[in-house]
């Protein structure tokens, strides 16, 4: 594999360590924002540090512009409504990304209209253990390839690749939200892996 | 490269398992094994998108509708209340033997005789109305013939020419396109409801399981 891509696919962002000096700040100010209870002070400051990522998830698990808009909306105003009624955080990211995958999954689930049902939580209920780490962005051009050869995978593909790899789900886990048996979510991401390094290729983003 | 080998059988294995002794050992697969991590480290990783124009201030203002509406639901409620009321009293005298509800369906006519409240014909158009709710999640869930879910309709959802909402009340409307009963449930609970599935049995009891409080129903046949 060229140099040049593998860079390119493992990203040029800034290291993680200069990331997390840069947002300790803004980070300070969230978690005061939230230990007082303060929702319409941490409203607008989990915005500007969290909102980007919260829509480029729900955008890239619904594979739809409108839908990730609508649904990363919602999820700030249940965020909102959780901290007002106090609401233990610990880990802001993976508690915002916790609601998001909750709410994806609901918008799936009532798009597709199938047989599978997912369960919600209460959203006080902390969900900060089964998110992942923060890890540092992809550049922009390999982001969005990567994207269009997610969007190109059905939608129960894609989202049992991005609960196994994104958010680090086991299948046991992905087998509780979805319904799906675990043997059958590890032989789709068997069969979508391919497809992805296929369509990563033809677009010259060879992973 | 050549590695099929690897794909058919033993991916996941590299990703993470127990791994196929030829894997380790030949070249090809090995490549195409790194290419896989890579692809797997790639997708644990944030994407990066801009947010929409207008994003953050329409989610602001969207809370804010959402607040300004459970302020004014007591008031609200007090007078929609009345208004259903008085609609079911009217319906109870029409049709005289089905139980009241509280919230209210119309039948709209698309030219052929009418058939009351409760029956219809294809093309007609049904009309339903759910009151605010005191409750923190209010929906309205649509079926045909207990296994077809035709419309789930929220409060808090993006609206839709046939799902509407003002200030938490919800108003929803149906082109009754095929024969058999249409049920309107209208659920309120503390939690958020579980996404229905389209059967309805399945999706009442997660609902109940969920918090949910037992549902208003109203019916249409159509044929």
């Amino acid at each position: 594999m060229p140099e040049e891509r593998a860079v390119a696919m493992r990203g040029a962002a800034p290291a993680p360590s200069a990331r997390v000096a840069d947002g300790e700040p803004e980070d300070r100010r969230i978690e005061a924002a939230l230990a007082a209870g303060d929702a319409q002070a941490a409203l607008p400051l989990l915005m500007d540090r969290h909102a980007s990522s919260v829509y480029a998830y729900c955008r890239r698990m619904l594979g739809v512009d409108a839908d990730g808009d609508d649904v990363s909306q919602i999820v700030f105003m249940q965020a909102f409504e959780a901290i007002r009624r106090g609401a233990r955080v610990d880990k802001v990211r993976a508690w915002l990304l916790g609601i998001a995958r909750h709410r994806c999954l609901d918008r799936l689930a009532g798009r597709r209209r199938g047989p599978v049902l997912v369960a919600t939580e209460d959203l006080e209920r902390a969900i900060d253990a089964d998110a992942p780490a923060e890890a540092p962005a992809l550049d922009p051009g390999a982001s969005q390839a990567l994207d269009e050869c997610l969007d190109a995978l059905g939608a129960r593909s894609r989202v049992v690749v991005l609960l196994r790899f994104h958010d680090q789900l086991s299948y046991e886990a992905i087998s509780e939200l979805t319904g799906d048996r675990p043997g059958a979510l590890r032989v789709r991401v068997a069969r979508a892996l391919p497809a992805l390094r296929g369509c990563l290729e033809k677009k010259g983003r060879a992973p | 490269m050549t590695c099929d080998r690897l794909e058919q059988g033993d991916l996941l294995g590299h990703l993470g398992e127990t791994m196929d002794p030829h894997i380790q050992e030949c070249d090809d697969c090995q490549e195409r094994a790194g290419q896989y991590s890579r692809l797997a480290a790639a997708l644990a990783q944030d994407s990066s998108r801009p947010l929409p124009d207008g994003w953050k201030q329409r989610t602001l203002d969207r809370l804010h509708r959402e607040r300004a509406a459970r302020r004014r639901r007591p008031a609200l409620a007090g007078g929609l209340t009345t208004a259903v009321a008085v609609a079911v009293m009217v319906v109870m005298c029409r049709v005289g033997d089905r139980p009241p509800s509280v919230f209210a369906a119309r039948v709209e006519h698309s030219g052929g005789a009418w058939r009351g409240h409760h029956r219809a014909h294809r093309g007609d158009t049904w009309h339903i109305s759910v009151p605010p709710s005191s409750a923190d999640h209010s929906e309205l869930w649509i079926y045909l013939n207990a296994r077809e879910l035709v419309m789930r309709c929220s409060a808090v959802e993006r609206e839709t020419p046939d799902c509407r909402h003002d200030d938490g009340a919800i108003e929803a409307t149906v082109e009754l396109r095929s024969n058999g009963q249409y049920d309107a449930f209208w659920l309120e609970s503390p939690a958020p409801l579980p996404a229905p599935g389209g059967r309805l049995d399945d999706d009442l009891e997660a609902a109940r399981n969920a918090g949910g409080s037992r549902p208003h129903r109203e019916s249409v046949d159509v044929n």
